[in-house]
């Protein structure tokens, strides 16, 4: 008579291997069913990680700032504060900010005209004051240098690079503010110096045009 | 003292007694298709299928059944000695033996059943003719060419089937009779009448559908196969009653010592 013993050990190995195949999808199956159950949110978490991993490159810096709708610059402010004040320099050191990009309409929730502008900046410098972000300072330059205020604008300019010395575009910006109110040897000191530092084409190139008086 | 399984296990021992000879309706048909092919004019009928699948006890079941009303003759183990053969043969075509350190002239033979062609029809089984050669099997068919010698012949189904497909040969069968593994209905007959036929009813009861269904997978419905299945598992069964009791249940079979006796046979790859 043969080795039942054995035989029955042999026996319990097959069982086992025959529950692999269960194990493994019994522990797929429950993950498949949740990622199709929690798809929009697994959506909306993935676009999140992705928009936070977007490292702007010096060259290439485009600063975005977020919108703000009427009456609701509180709400978000506490929601902000909720949520980033605590990161503030970190966080704009990763470019940790909204992608929104600014139209000629950019003040969207603008209906009251001028009125809403001034109360929109406002509100965005109330923000700087509170949380000190780039994206403020940065959103305040550029609308003051559009609006052909140009003090104003060099000085969130200068506010934006105190912070971040790595943004170009306050850089220019604080250039041409400065060509705009007639200080051309003032703006191309400060160029040179950007570009020592950093050795920006961009710079350079705006450094040539300011030069020839081209701009 | 002997467990109640050993009468069990003992009815599952491959043989081809004809006692063991189980009506199943595959094989009811097999057996009409065969008794009525001999009852044509037919020189050769060829009943071939894979190992396991009844071909010997059908032959046997036939000659049993009519070795009393025909001039029936079963050649159950084949002779390779050429010689021997064509002793054999000799003696059942003349009735007569063969003189001693005599041997058989062919070609006088073939003139002798030439001659008697109407006068008797003389049927001769011949199993396991895979195991003939080329020319005994050459011979054989010279022989059904003078029509007063009938050949059934049975063969393994191989995977060429090459014998079937020699033009010599093909010719001169007339008649194929295919046998196949059972189905699960068949291996279920199988095994219940194999029991109930020794008088063991509460192991049939034992054995369900579910049981038959792991056997028939194992086995794929193959007779011989069913077999030894069955015998390893009533094996199985014997041990544990004898040494440990506790690990089985004379009420329901154990689908474990199925997969043990699968394991042991080799039809479970562990």
């Amino acid at each position: 008579m043969y080795d039942v013993e054995k035989l029955e050990k042999d026996w319990q190995l097959y069982r086992a291997k025959r529950r692999i195949p269960w194990i493994i999808t019994g522990t797929l199956l429950p993950l498949v069913v949740l990622s199709v159950v929690f798809r929009e949110e697994l959506i909306s978490i993935v676009s999140a990680v992705n928009n936070n991993e977007t490292v702007a490159d010096n060259s290439s810096l485009k600063p975005y700032v977020p919108t703000m709708l009427p009456g609701s610059e509180q709400n978000q402010t506490e929601e902000d504060s909720s949520t980033v004040g605590a990161k503030s320099s970190d966080n704009e050191r990763r470019k940790n900010y909204l992608k929104i990009e600014l139209t000629d309409e950019s003040l969207v929730y603008d209906e009251s005209g001028e009125d809403g502008d001034i109360a929109a900046l406002r509100s965005v410098e109330k923000n700087f004051e509170q949380f000190k972000r780039t994206s403020d300072s940065l959103y305040l330059a550029r609308e003051y240098y559009k609006d052909g205020d140009y003090e104003n604008a060099q000085k969130w300019a200068l506010a934006t690079n105190e912070i971040d010395s790595e943004i170009e575009e306050s850089w220019f910006i604080f250039a041409k503010s400065k060509v705009s109110v007639g200080r051309k040897q003032e703006a191309m000191e400060v160029l040179s110096a950007y570009i020592s530092k950093t050795n920006s084409a961009k710079a350079r190139v705006l450094l040539q045009k300011i030069k020839k008086g081209k701009f | 003292m002997e467990s109640r399984y050993s009468p069990a296990k003992s009815v599952f021992i491959d043989s081809i007694d004809v006692d063991d000879y189980i009506n199943l309706d595959s094989s009811l048909d097999a057996y009409d298709q065969l008794l009525h092919s001999i009852e044509k004019p037919l020189k050769m009928i060829l009943v071939f299928g894979r190992p396991g699948t009844g071909k010997s006890i059908l032959l046997n079941h036939l000659y049993q059944n009519k070795k009393h009303q025909k001039d029936l003759h079963y050649l159950e183990t084949p002779t390779t000695n050429e010689k021997e053969f064509f002793q054999k043969i000799f003696k059942i075509i003349t009735n007569e033996d063969l003189p001693r350190n005599t041997q058989v002239n062919f070609s006088t033979l073939v003139e002798y059943c030439r001659g008697l062609r109407g006068q008797k029809e003389i049927i001769i089984l011949l199993d396991e003719a895979q195991m003939y050669s080329k020319e005994m099997m050459e011979r054989i068919r010279l022989l059904s060419d003078t029509r007063a010698v009938k050949f059934v012949v049975s063969l393994h189904k191989t995977e060429n089937e090459d014998l079937i497909a020699k033009e010599h040969f093909q010719s001169r069968i007339w008649e194929v009779i295919e046998l196949q593994n059972g189905k699960l209905a068949d291996t279920q007959n199988y095994i219940h009448k194999k029991l109930l036929k020794k008088n063991l009813f509460e192991v049939a009861n034992a054995i369900k559908g579910e049981h038959i269904k792991r056997i028939h997978k194992l086995t794929k419905g193959n007779y011989r196969e069913t077999n030894k299945l069955l015998f390893t598992i009533f094996e199985i069964h014997e041990y544990y009653d004898q040494h440990d009791p506790s690990k089985i249940d004379y009420d329901y079979f154990s689908t474990k010592i199925i997969e043990m006796a699968g394991i042991k046979l080799g039809y479970i790859n562990v």
